[in-house]
């Protein structure tokens, strides 16, 4: 098996067990973390798919265009951060439940 | 390669496989982060193993080194907010939400699994030889102005894709220095340091170091792997590590000029486009002979607004220096 091979599959699941983590994982901060493992599954599908042909170099443009997603997947990481700072310190909580309250939730804290 | 490649390459798909498990399921958010640190690095081998050592590079910066020190901030703020009990928070969630996270985990799973099926599929029909673009792009690179072909791909025949990617870039600063400007009630998240003589003298070695290392990455680029994002990067995470060490870094540029910094990129990104639609009849369209120049042009600056606009989003925040010009909105 071709490393281009290998590396496609384990695209696939990286991309697959970001996902799990996405839908089941309550804390927010996991979510982030979930959602940065799936970026990285689309990243290595594409970046395996143009190291098809070992016998010329590898395809230029998927490279380019996974460079430009690193740097926008880092500024939807920071801004997501930032988002979940503010709700914890507006809401004191830090999941996606809304049934579910903290024993030590309270509404009326700034 | 012949058998030892083949064996590394497994060994290296076992590893991502399982660290990426273990981030997600490890019951520490601390050692999830680290083990996403860990699992960045790892990434960073496995695109050289690609062929692709320009994306090795950003990866190596970005993915392993601002993203960790993003998260670990971040946790800092939250454990040390509510005397550790956002830490604990999330085992009390899942203790007291069982049932309904039994379900959740279920139903998830079952997602998955449905959609692992037809994604095996596509990437066992994707096609396994073929040339894609390449010689399209070689075909075309004489009349790029450089001869690195990732640089001609960013800058020349996707010029467009790196506007769009800086205007994002621009976005998520424009939104975070809103919701940092509307938050009056933040905590310093600067550690206060006694003077450690260790970390002075590691850091005056590694700055101008760094420093050249990163100009020498955004001079490289035209020729071989390197290139402004590379090295807007580098220059990012140097400043980064000197605001760690405890040195005044973004605190000591002027209001202005950190804004300048800030739109330099994608203003002459635009302006740029914006003359050559007029002289050439397209938008982005070089003129012959000129791509060179111009495409340096727009390198030299689109690296200085990357690395501004990575500072400020990783501790521009806690800087309350570039605020001081606004006054509280209550």
């Amino acid at each position: 098996m071709t490393p281009d091979v290998l590396f496609k599959y384990v695209a696939v699941l990286l991309f697959v067990i970001g996902l799990y983590g996405m839908l089941s994982q309550p804390h927010m901060l996991r979510k982030i973390l979930a959602g940065n493992l799936m970026s990285v599954g689309v990243f290595l599908f594409m970046i395996a798919t143009a190291a098809r042909n070992a016998s010329i170099t590898a395809d230029p443009v998927p490279h380019a265009m996974v460079i430009t997603g690193i740097v926008v997947s880092i500024s939807v990481t920071a801004l997501a951060l930032m988002l979940v700072e503010r709700i914890q310190r507006s809401s004191k909580r830090i999941h996606l439940y809304w049934w579910f309250r903290h024993p030590h939730d309270r509404d009326d804290e700034p | 390669m012949g058998p030892v490649g083949g064996v590394f390459d497994g060994l290296l798909a076992l590893v991502l496989l399982v660290l990426s498990i273990r981030l997600l399921f490890v019951s520490s958010l601390f050692h999830a982060v680290v083990l996403f640190i860990a699992l960045g690095l790892l990434m960073g081998l496995t695109w050289v193993r690609l062929q692709a050592p320009d994306v090795a590079l950003a990866e190596a910066a970005i993915g392993a080194a601002l993203t960790g020190v993003l998260f670990i901030d971040l946790l800092y703020k939250l454990t040390h907010r509510n005397n550790i009990r956002s830490s604990v928070s999330e085992r009390l969630i899942y203790e007291q939400t069982m049932p309904r996270r039994w379900l959740t985990a279920c139903l998830s799973a079952l997602v998955c699994i449905a959609l692992l099926a037809p994604l095996l599929m596509v990437a066992a029909q994707s096609p396994t030889t073929g040339a894609g673009l390449t010689p399209a792009v070689s075909a075309a690179m004489a009349a790029t102005g450089v001869t690195h072909e990732v640089t001609a791909v960013l800058l020349n025949f996707r010029s467009f894709d790196t506007l769009l990617e800086l205007t994002v870039l621009f976005v998520a600063v424009l939104a975070a220095l809103t919701l940092r400007v509307m938050d009056t009630s933040s905590l310093p998240t600067a550690i206060p340091k006694p003077p450690d003589p260790l970390m002075d003298g590691l850091w005056r070695l590694l700055l101008p170091l760094l420093v050249a290392v990163s100009g020498y990455l955004l001079w490289l680029g035209s020729f071989t792997s390197g290139g402004a994002f590379q090295s807007g990067i580098v220059m990012a995470a140097t400043i980064i590590l000197l605001s760690l060490t405890g040195q005044r870094t973004l605190e000591l540029l002027p209001p202005l000029v950190w804004r300048a910094l800030l739109v330099v990129g994608l203003l002459n990104f635009i302006v740029v486009g914006a003359a050559m639609l007029m002289l050439e009849g397209a938008f982005l369209q070089y003129p012959q002979g000129w791509a060179g120049g111009l495409i340096l042009l727009l390198e030299v600056t689109a690296s200085l607004t990357i690395a501004t606009a990575l500072v400020t989003l990783v501790l521009g925040l806690s800087v309350p220096a570039m605020f001081k010009r606004y006054p509280d909105p209550r």
